[in-house]
């Protein structure tokens, strides 16, 4: 276990960023922390970094307690979201400070230097400044900076928001290819859901300074917890509906005249709020099938791949993602969605 | 380091107690003499010697503390509980270090209170020495590690000794006199305590009077100073803003003169432009002697007077308005011009409704800094104010005057405080909680939009004549140190700067037998012991205050800017009185001024380090700490390497403003260590303007060269352009 | 942080230590630099004594005193106004000692011992006169004040400068001059009428005689040997003192209490009263009278035998009470009055 954190509580004066909080890093993986801004997602992960120390609670490396411990004397590392590449150094000085600070000989810490950089691909970059890279080559400087060091954990804050979008896919797959082939234990943070899908093994979604819930990327995508995990993981659309129970493992959903069967151990009968993901719906022209609930087409996009529209229906205002594109329909259309059990959630109330 | 350091500190704190004199020395710690009478002479011995032979009990729990702290060490036990220990041990150690030292002094108990509760003293004792220094710095040290040991200050020993070295020695020599001498407000004569007093001394008709407005008369110093204060704020700011546009915003070609033009006043030793003045609009000086000559006006007076200070301080002060608003004249997006264009606003209506009202930080904080800087101001209004008297003339004459009245100069002092910090607080007001970060890490492409034709034509016509008339008052200087007798002799000579600074070869090699060489030299020593002290204090306190969060900073940063609000003289009479009698005692040492100098200049050290500080990212420092980098290590190889023109300003300030203080030091000097500005003002007093002149001059040279030397030893910041990652939202 | 720390350490070994107190006199030293120097000088050669001087004004040394009065670091006090001696005896800030030497003074000077119970002696005195800008007085065709009364004359509108006694010493002994010459209350009638024709009261007991050298004012009230200092210098300087009488200061020295080189110091009062000592005044180009009575006199020296001098009271208008009150008399009377 690389990362242990015990009932930890962040206050700065009577606000509290982090309110509590528990879970466990295994070896050899990569963990996400996923939330909005103001999560208390990086204050966590600097708690790890050391860079903030926990009001409460214990925090363990490796087995260590380091609850007290600086940033220094931990055994991490990170990348930093601005890559926080010194300005002064070239590039190869860059690599070699943490390797010098922690005592290694100029030879051997310029060896090893060279070594990471090679890892990530900028051998012979060694006597650029940094400010002559591109964002993607400061990035790898900054990821060969953190790696050469061998620390038990490696931490990434947000390191792909100052990318553009292309930039920002083939990063993210380098990271998590590189982090698999060394079997690094990683801790990344990012506020972009479809980034933390790619890269993880395990996410832990956060909001307002707690843990919402945690899992693989397909346990939060297909069985969020809350109407927020719903949100965030993905597009859904919120509406209210009532559940009745089939047998132990299914569960039939109504919404307003429609009726799915969807697979389900939790939900008890009644009303309850019903998470419709975009691409469970289908779109037909009315009348449709039996059972399909009726509606009228308020906003049609052309998106090349797919349609999107925005659709007035008794359940309420439905968003629905559809592949065909050589007919299009248009606003005004009265159509009928037929909806797929897998894209239908029940999520319980919060307040259940 | 963190099992180690506590060690090494109680064993050298232990040492020193027993090894080194306890209290100071007449003839110093170098002559050794004092080897010898460790244990038996009671002038020599050590702290335990003291307590065995010499009857002092009362430093024995000062020790004993710091034996308790050894103790600590030894036994094993959890950081935290070591730390904890620590900390109650020398947290103890140092508070009955400091009551003993308040509380027993030259005469035994110290207050009436201490004799009536405990009855006569047999001891008595005299200053702090070696010894007692350093069971203090270890009592000191054995807290940070303690705290660090607990986790405070993000667990870094480093940080933690950093900042109790700070605060220690901001109370000690800034908070400590400053207290003494304003207790003096409250106090009578006699040394009574009567808070009524203040009310008394505040509300005297010669502070506030209006009769300049109603009825005639002189108006209240308060409102002269005020007055003057304004005036002088508003006209720095707007040559400053005058100048500050036409470097960045016009094709003026003489750009590098400006630079020159803005350093000059600031290597200046006071007194330098109102003689300047004097020479030139005196009723003697050339103007008023053309005049009379050629259409036969008759001479005036009115350089004497609220003109004549307000003309040497808009001298004096709009170079550093300039300073202060070039940045922000620079940082003014273009984009965010080039917007504005491109919404139909013309050049004129995008200067007046977009780039000043950017500029309003600049232009607030410009105007605070004139403020401040005349109301504490000296040096002009004594040379030129006539009869208009300011609240720091007031305070000088309440002191030195036919007066002597130290609770007046303290109820003045407290007034001029009040000004300064009410003049901050406007300045906050007024720049608000709007935000005018205009500098972001995206490309800024566009190009500055160029001045419109009226500002640009008002600007020029405002800033050129002034900058000549600047560089004629300095030739006008210059010559006066080559004349006989200005005014009266104009025969050129060098006699002032023989008599002041000849050198003589005879067989037995140079004799440096000019009357300057003495307090020269001695200047030249102080300052440059001085200047790195300053400029190292300053720069920990601005990255501790930047980096650093930890409880009780926001009054820290008050208290490093506290000695920048009170005027000199204040200073060097509170030094006297805090510094004259144990437990510090060190009037008439050479390191009461180096003191002085470092706590009195240390505040622009702060202020320069702090917005070089906060325009490096601080991700770079924790970029290090994670690469284990320990704190020194990052502020060695990352910080400072990134604050080098931080570092030139605070050593050159530092070095400068030692060399061109006048009123704090005037009380501080002695015959062994004259300085150059209290020599000069007594050729001024005495009239010898020549050699006052001549003397300056030479000054003027030294400072320029040191400034050269300090660029050229320090160098530019490796790497011009930071790669400046725009600033994410932090989760 | 270990090295700010023994930076420290070091720098409190290096700097702390006091001079030494073998064979050493500590003098505050009120008179010009000159002879301040050369008292030193010609001191240590005479005694072997290690004279270290410290040149302040008279107003700052007794702040300084004042300052210092838990632990003395002055021994002797040379110089300077005899009113802020009287009032630091008053305040027991100085010592007693009557000096072998006293029978050979003048008696004032022996009378300001007198005053003082002993704590302070005079060395030299000066007269209260004008001082006159000739070259002006000839352009503005204007004779030459002659008395007090001269100054209310409507041609001397705005040239007169005198100091203000709030901060001034000479100030004072003038306006104590005219009390005790015309009666209270006829003297600040006098003040308030002279009032039309002052342009400043400078901060600056001396800055007036420099203002009428330089030409900025054409006459000053001040102490006469400092217009022949000027005129030595060349500028057209001339010195009067008035036809009613004048007032004069004493200039004195004291030893300061507590003092920690009781001996040198004790040593060093006794040399200063000798005509050896007493004649360096001249040498340093400096013209008040020197107190014993052996002393040679140069000849650009104002003498007092040319001069109507008053019985001046330094005991009655000496006292702390009386000068207060003569000040805020002045301030509320006349200080405050508008400009003309």
């Amino acid at each position: 276990m690389s990362v242990e954190f015990q009932n930890v509580v962040k206050r700065y004066g009577t606000a509290a960023a982090v309110a509590g909080i528990s879970f466990t890093v295994e070896s050899g993986t990569l963990v996400t922390l996923l939330g909005p801004s103001g999560c208390g997602k990086t204050t966590t992960l600097r708690m790890i970094a050391g860079l903030e120390l926990a009001s409460e609670g214990r925090i363990l490396i490796a087995g260590r307690d380091v609850t007290s411990l600086g940033a220094t004397q931990r055994d991490v590392s990170m990348v930093f979201q601005s890559y926080a590449l010194f300005p002064h150094m070239s590039v190869l000085e860059n690599v070699c400070y943490g390797l010098r600070r922690s005592g290694l000989a100029r030879d051997e810490a310029t060896k090893g230097a060279r070594e990471g950089l090679a890892t990530v691909g900028l051998a012979g970059y060694d006597e650029r400044q940094p400010s002559e890279l591109s964002g993607g080559q400061q990035q790898r400087v900054a990821v060969a900076r953190a790696l050469v060091l061998k620390p038990s954990v490696m931490l990434f804050d947000e390191p792909l928001s100052n990318l553009d979008a292309r930039l920002r896919r083939q990063m993210r797959e380098e990271i998590r290819e590189l982090q698999q082939r060394l079997g690094l234990t990683v801790v990344y943070v990012t506020h972009d859901q479809q980034e933390a899908m790619a890269v993880s093994d395990r996410i832990i979604v956060m909001n307002a300074g707690r843990i919402e819930q945690q899992g693989s990327p397909r346990d939060l995508y297909e069985r969020p917890a809350t109407p927020f995990l719903a949100r965030f993981m993905g597009e859904s659309n919120p509406a209210r509906g009532s559940v009745r129970r089939l047998d132990r493992e299914q569960i039939v959903v109504r919404l307003s005249d429609s009726e799915v069967v969807v697979a389900d151990s939790a939900a008890v009968d009644g009303e309850a709020t019903v998470a419709v993901r975009p691409e469970a719906i289908t779109v037909e022209v009315a009348p449709g099938p039996a059972g399909a609930l009726p509606g009228t087409i308020a906003k049609a996009s052309y998106l090349g791949t797919h349609m999107e529209y925005s659709i007035d229906t008794a359940a309420g205002a439905l968003f629905a993602t559809c592949p065909r594109v050589e007919r299009p329909l248009k606003a005004g259309d009265e159509v009928a969605l037929v909806l797929a059990s897998r894209g239908v959630i029940v999520v319980q109330d919060q307040a259940t | 380091m963190s099992s180690r350091a506590p060690l090494l500190w109680s064993v050298a704190g232990l040492l020193a107690a027993v090894a080194l004199p306890w209290y100071a020395l007449q003839e110093g710690l170098d002559s050794g003499a004092w080897l010898t009478g460790l244990w038996s002479s009671e002038d020599y011995a050590s702290g335990l010697a003291q307590i065995i032979q010499h009857g002092r009990w009362w430093l024995a729990p000062v020790l004993a503390a710091l034996a308790a702290c050894l103790a600590i060490c030894l036994v094993p036990t959890s950081r935290e509980r070591c730390g904890a220990w620590l900390m109650i041990a020398s947290a103890a150690g140092l508070a009955l270090f400091v009551a003993q030292g308040l509380a027993i002094g030259l005469r035994g108990w110290s207050a009436d209170w201490l004799v009536a509760a405990f009855g006569e003293l047999a001891g008595r004792q005299i200053g702090t020495g070696a010894g007692a220094a350093l069971v203090m710095i270890a009592l000191l040290a054995l807290l940070s590690i303690g705290l660090a040991l607990r986790g405070a200050f993000g667990g870094d020993a480093f940080v933690a000794g950093a900042i109790t070295t700070v605060a220690a020695s901001i109370l000690l020599f800034t908070a400590w006199p400053i207290l003494r001498i304003l207790v003096q407000a409250f106090q009578d004569g006699d040394g009574v305590f009567r808070p009524a007093l203040l009310l008394e001394r505040l509300a005297a008709e010669k502070i506030w009077s209006v009769r300049c407005l109603v009825g005639g008369g002189r108006c209240g110093v308060a409102w002269n100073t005020l007055i003057l204060a304004v005036c002088c704020a508003a006209g720095t700011t707007a040559l400053g803003l005058a100048f500050a546009l036409i470097a960045t915003r016009t094709g003026f070609h003489f750009k590098r003169t400006l630079r020159v033009l803005t350093v000059l006043p600031i290597v200046t030793p006071p007194f330098v432009i109102g003689l300047a003045l004097i020479l030139v609009f005196g009723r003697a000086g050339l103007v008023n002697q053309f005049l009379d000559w050629s259409m036969g006006v008759a001479s005036t007076r009115w350089i004497y007077g609220f003109q004549g200070v307000l003309l040497a301080q808009l001298f004096a002060f709009t170079p550093v308005a300039f300073l202060v608003l070039i940045g922000v004249v620079e940082g003014v997006s273009p984009t965010l011009e080039e917007a504005s264009q491109t919404l139909r606003a013309d050049r004129w209506a995008t200067f007046t409704t977009v780039s000043l009202p950017l500029m309003r930080p600049g232009l607030a904080n410009a105007f605070l800094v004139g403020f401040i800087e005349s109301i504490a101001d000296f040096g002009n209004p004594i040379v030129l104010g006539g009869d208009y008297g300011v609240l720091s003339t007031e305070i000088y004459f309440a002191v030195v005057g036919a007066q002597l009245d130290y609770g007046r100069a303290a109820a003045l002092g407290l007034l001029l405080l009040a000004f300064a910090l009410g003049a901050f607080f406007v300045q906050r007001r007024v720049v608000g909680q709007g935000s005018y970060a205009t500098i972001s890490g995206k490309g800024d492409s566009g190009l500055p939009t160029p001045l419109p034709d009226a500002a640009r034509r008002a600007a020029l016509w405002v800033a050129v004549p002034w900058a000549v008339f600047t560089f004629l008052l300095y030739g006008f200087a210059f010559v006066g140190g080559l004349v006989k007798v200005w005014g009266r002799d104009y025969t050129p000579t060098l006699d002032h700067y023989t008599k002041a600074f000849a050198i003589e070869r005879t067989a037995d090699g140079l004799i440096w037998s000019g009357a300057a060489w003495n307090s020269f030299w001695t200047t030249v020593k102080l300052a440059a012991i001085a200047a790195p002290l300053t400029a190292a204090l300053g720069l920990i306190a601005a990255w501790i205050l930047v980096r650093q969060r930890f409880v009780g900073r926001a009054t820290l940063e008050f208290a490093t800017m506290l000695s920048f609000a009170v005027p000199g003289t204040v200073i060097g009479v509170a030094y006297v009185f805090a510094f004259n009698v144990p437990p510090i005692e060190i009037t008439g040492t050479a390191m009461i001024i180096v003191l002085c100098f470092v706590f009195r200049n240390m505040p622009v050290g702060v202020r320069a380090g702090m917005a070089a500080m906060s325009q490096i990212d601080r991700s770079l420092d924790e970029a290090s700490a994670t690469l284990r980098g320990r704190a020194p290590q990052t502020l060695v190889y990352v910080v400072l390497p990134l604050l080098r023109p931080a570092i030139v300003g605070a050593l050159v300030y530092g070095f400068v403003r030692a060399v061109t203080t006048v009123s704090a030091v005037v009380f501080l000097v002695t015959a062994e260590y004259e300085l150059a500005t209290t020599y000069i003002i007594l050729r001024v007093i005495n009239g010898d303007y020549g050699i006052a002149i001549a003397y300056s001059c030479a000054l003027i040279v030294l400072m320029l060269a040191v400034i050269l030397l300090i660029q050229f030893v320090v160098g530019e910041r490796r790497l011009g352009r930071r790669i400046a990652p725009p600033l994410g939202g932090r989760a | 942080m270990k090295t700010v720390w023994l930076g420290a350490a070091i720098g409190a070994f290096a700097f702390a230590s006091p001079a030494s107190a073998q064979g050493v006199v500590n003098v505050y030293c009120s008179v010009q630099v000159e002879w301040c120097t050369l008292i030193a000088n010609e001191f240590q050669k005479a005694s072997g004594v290690k004279v270290s001087i410290s040149q302040k004004g008279s107003g700052e040394t007794i702040a300084q005193l004042k300052a210092e009065a838990q632990n003395p670091k002055g021994d002797v006090w040379f110089g300077g106004t005899g009113d802020p001696h009287l009032q630091a005896a008053e305040e027991n800030l100085t010592e007693v000692y009557k000096s072998p030497k006293l029978s050979e003074l003048h008696p004032w000077a022996i009378k300001q011992n007198t005053d003082s119970a002993g704590k302070t002696v005079g060395i030299y005195a000066g007269a209260l006169g004008f001082g006159l800008n000739t070259e002006l007085l000839a352009k503005k065709n204007v004779k030459a004040p002659a008395c007090w009364v001269d100054l209310l004359k409507p041609e001397f509108k705005g040239e007169i400068q005198m100091a203000n006694p709030n901060s001034s010493g000479t100030a004072y002994v003038a306006i104590a001059t005219l009390v005790q010459l015309m009666g209270e209350e006829k003297a600040f009638d006098f003040l308030k009428k002279m009032h039309a024709n002052i342009n400043a009261y400078t901060r600056s007991g001396t800055a007036p005689m420099k203002a009428v050298a330089r030409g900025e004012t054409m006459v000053s009230i001040s102490f006469v040997h400092d217009g022949v200092t000027e005129a030595l210098a060349g500028f057209p300087v001339k010195t009067a003192t008035p036809c009613e009488g004048t007032g004069y200061e004493i200039g004195s020295m004291s030893i300061v209490k507590g003092a920690r080189n009781l001996a040198n110091a004790k040593k060093f009062y006794d040399w200063a009263l000798t005509p050896e000592a007493q004649k360096l005044e001249a040498q340093a180009k400096q013209f008040q009278v020197p107190s014993n009575k052996a002393t040679p006199v140069p000849p650009e020296a104002p003498k007092f035998a040319d001069m109507k001098l008053i019985d001046y009271d330094q005991a009655k208008y000496g006292k702390s009470s009386e000068r207060k009150r003569l000040i805020a008399r002045w301030d509320a009377e006349v200080g405050g009055l508008p400009k003309p």
